[in-house]
């Protein structure tokens, strides 16, 4: 076999049609060869008794009228307009000379006297086959039925003939359908192919041309193909996008540490401002540590990765916790700060990571309200999706945020007021968070103040 | 019933072993150790750290989680409690995440600590370790001066009037006075009394303590809960020594 042809084998779409189009042909010829099978030993065995029954009744007849009225009958049989150009009748006398029939006595070859044969037999002027059946009667005479087999061997070729035509029909139809599944297969495999290599090139904008909405597996395929490169895609750009604002957030306390030390180095101060420096540069120090302790946190949440596995807990035990831990700080802000639950109901989850979460909220209700606002903490059950969620909404009066700035809170370093303090990684890392357990966090305005929801899926 | 003289725990010498492979690290933690009156050695291998860890006595180990790229610190501390030895021992790591923590503690660490981390914050834990092992749990009251608090009927007295408390500020009080006269820093605080594990906003345990040193303060009476600068809180007679 020559290369291209071990590179054309290589097609997984040639080798599928070309088995599937073997056995179809395989398929059909056996039955063909069935069909001619039957057919002609169906008509073999109708001849054979055909010539066994007219041996019978004419050897019956000779035993009984005698060789005359036998000869007459005979002469009635090849001329009584039925088949009587294939029937061949032949009656000698007992001393071997001919009597009455349409076979000549020295035409006949030798012949065995147990069942039909074929043999060839001159006809007039012409040979033909015949089935022939000798049947030696008591007195010596020989009486040999026979059978034309012209006709049968015409049907049995117009069958073969029918048969190989069907064959090589189904052999077309099976090349046909193997060329026809290969290219179907290559033509979307390519195009997988084509795009695939170009993204491995770089061209991550690259998607599979999808040319119809048919919904067969290879437009499928195209189309998951295509989705996940759309989700590859939005987290490249997420990635890059953070990547900038963790070096721009990171970067930025860095160099006012830097020049504060250096500020402290160079200058002429005194002990006590030299302390002060290198307070503040601790402080600072801790700072950009906390940041990179949520940013790794949000990281991991993030990356789905949890190594600790769930354990039951529930909103209502977290909430209850949480609101108690900051009772104290509400009245302190004068904030009042009020605990509902209207169904407790068993989450799965990581209680550290989802109190965390809330407290995060919480905090930031209470630092967004102001003073004189009223939180709400609630814990309720409910079916959305066909699906049973608990959820827990932390609601406050306050002033509220712009529409378009709701949507932005929950990115990194997205500050509603940046003269507060904070990083801007609370609602992210809740985000986070809630993501990793399956959940969601959903913020919308409550008119007034602001409603941040999250929810968890009902273990 | 056995009370605890939490305010006559006398101040001891601590043999510390510092298992870190940064040795400007190391070195720092063993001269703050040091200047506190300690004895600290530091092991910066881990094989060595290995054999210094399971054959000398020690009060305390502080365990780098990561010993250079290819060693986890975690290996010395399932030696060390493969061979029975209960020697407190804090974990020190940059893997920040929960579940490292949680790793670090089920492999029998005792305390986890992540880094870059205050020398205070470390410092207090170590003494919480220390004495923890020492004092043992099995007080029925503690009393602290005139402040006496009973563990079993969960009562709050101080120079004979009753003080009536929510109970978590029942537990922060107890565990105050557990730990009577250290420094206690706000996430232990945080873990300790609510079992949360996650960065508290400063002001919230600040605001706690706040209330709870108003109830236990009444005109006239001396203040318990200092303000530790820079690290947290103590409970003591007296804002400054050691009791």
């Amino acid at each position: 076999m020559t290369g291209s042809g071990h590179g054309l084998w290589r097609s997984a779409g040639l080798r599928l049609a070309a088995l599937s189009g073997f056995l179809v042909l395989l398929a059909m010829l056996a039955a063909l060869a069935l069909v001619y099978i039957q057919v002609s030993s169906v008509l073999h065995r109708n001849v054979d008794r055909q010539l066994l029954q007219t041996q019978q009744r004419l050897a019956l007849q000779y035993a009984h009228e005698g060789p005359e009225a036998t000869a007459q009958a005979i002469h009635r049989v090849l001329h009584d307009g039925r088949d009587t150009d294939l029937e061949l009748v032949l009656l000698t006398t007992p001393d071997g000379r001919f009597l009455a029939g349409n076979i000549d006595v020295e035409s006949l070859p030798p012949l065995r006297t147990t069942g039909a044969t074929v043999q060839q037999l001159a006809l007039g002027t012409q040979t033909v086959d015949a089935q022939l059946l000798a049947h030696p009667l008591p007195d010596g005479a020989l009486l040999v039925l026979g059978h034309d087999l012209r006709e049968l061997r015409r049907i049995e070729s117009t069958v073969a003939t029918a048969s190989l035509v069907a064959g090589l029909f189904s052999l077309a139809l099976a090349l046909a359908s193997a060329w026809f599944l290969r290219r179907e297969l290559g033509r979307s495999v390519n195009a997988l192919h084509q795009t695939i290599t170009r993204i491995a090139g770089g061209q991550l904008h690259e998607r599979v041309p999808v040319e119809d909405d048919s919904g067969d597996e290879f437009v499928r395929l195209e189309q998951d193909f295509n989705h996940m490169l759309d989700r590859i895609g939005q987290l490249m750009e997420g990635v890059t996008h953070v990547s900038d604002a963790i070096a721009h957030n990171l970067r930025t306390p860095l160099t006012r540490l830097r020049l504060r030390l250096q500020a402290a180095h160079d200058g002429t101060a005194d002990a006590a401002a030299l302390r002060t420096a290198l307070q503040s540069a601790m402080h600072d120090i801790d700072d950009l540590s906390r940041v990179l302790d949520k940013l790794l946190s949000i990281a991991q949440a993030e990356s789905g990765t949890r190594r600790a596995p769930f354990a039951p807990t529930s909103w209502q035990a977290i909430g209850e916790d949480v609101v108690e831990l900051y009772e104290d700080l509400a009245e302190h802000e004068g904030v009042s700060l009020h605990w509902e639950c209207t169904h407790p109901a068993p989450v799965l989850g990581d209680r550290h990571l989802l109190a965390g979460a809330l407290v995060n909220v919480v905090d930031n209700a209470i630092k967004y309200g102001g003073r004189g606002a009223r939180v709400q903490v609630r814990s309720q059950m409910l079916a959305r999706d066909g699906a049973a969620w608990s959820e827990i909404v932390v609601q406050d009066d306050g002033p509220g945020a712009p529409p378009q700035a709701i949507a932005t809170l929950g990115e990194r370093f997205v500050r509603l007021r940046p003269e507060l303090p904070g990083h801007g990684l609370g609602l992210a890392s809740v985000q986070a968070v809630m993501r990793l357990h399956g959940g969601s966090m959903r913020i919308e305005p409550a008119e007034p103040g602001l409603r941040v929801t999250l929810q968890l899926p009902l273990s | 019933m056995t009370e605890s003289p939490a305010a006559a725990m006398p101040s001891m010498m601590w043999r510390c072993l510092v298992i870190e492979d940064d040795l400007e690290n190391a070195r720092y933690i063993a001269d703050g150790l040091r200047a506190q009156g300690h004895v600290a050695i530091i092991a910066s291998e881990a094989r060595d750290a290995l054999r210094r860890a399971c054959g000398e006595p020690w009060d305390v180990v502080v365990l780098d989680r990561m010993l250079g790229p290819q060693v986890d610190g975690l290996h010395i501390l399932h030696g060390m409690r493969g061979l029975g030895l209960r020697t407190p021992v804090l974990v020190l790591s940059a893997l920040s995440a929960l579940d490292e923590r949680v790793r670090g503690l089920k492999a029998g660490g005792d305390d986890y600590l992540t880094k870059p981390f205050a020398f205070s914050e470390l410092s207090a834990r170590i003494e919480a370790l220390v004495r923890r092992t020492r004092t043992g749990e099995e007080a029925k009251a503690l009393q602290l001066g005139d402040l006496r608090l009973d563990l079993v009927h969960r009562t709050v007295q101080r120079g004979g009037r009753a003080i009536a408390l929510k109970p978590r500020e029942f537990r922060l009080l107890a565990y105050l006075l557990m730990h009577a006269g250290q420094p206690l820093t706000r996430t232990m605080l945080l873990e300790a009394v609510w079992d949360y594990r996650f960065d508290p906003q400063t002001n919230l345990i600040d605001v706690q303590i706040s209330r709870l040193r108003h109830k236990l303060q009444a005109p006239g009476e001396a203040p318990l809960i200092h303000t530790v600068r820079g690290v947290g809180y103590r409970i003591a007679l007296s804002p400054e020594s050691d009791p």
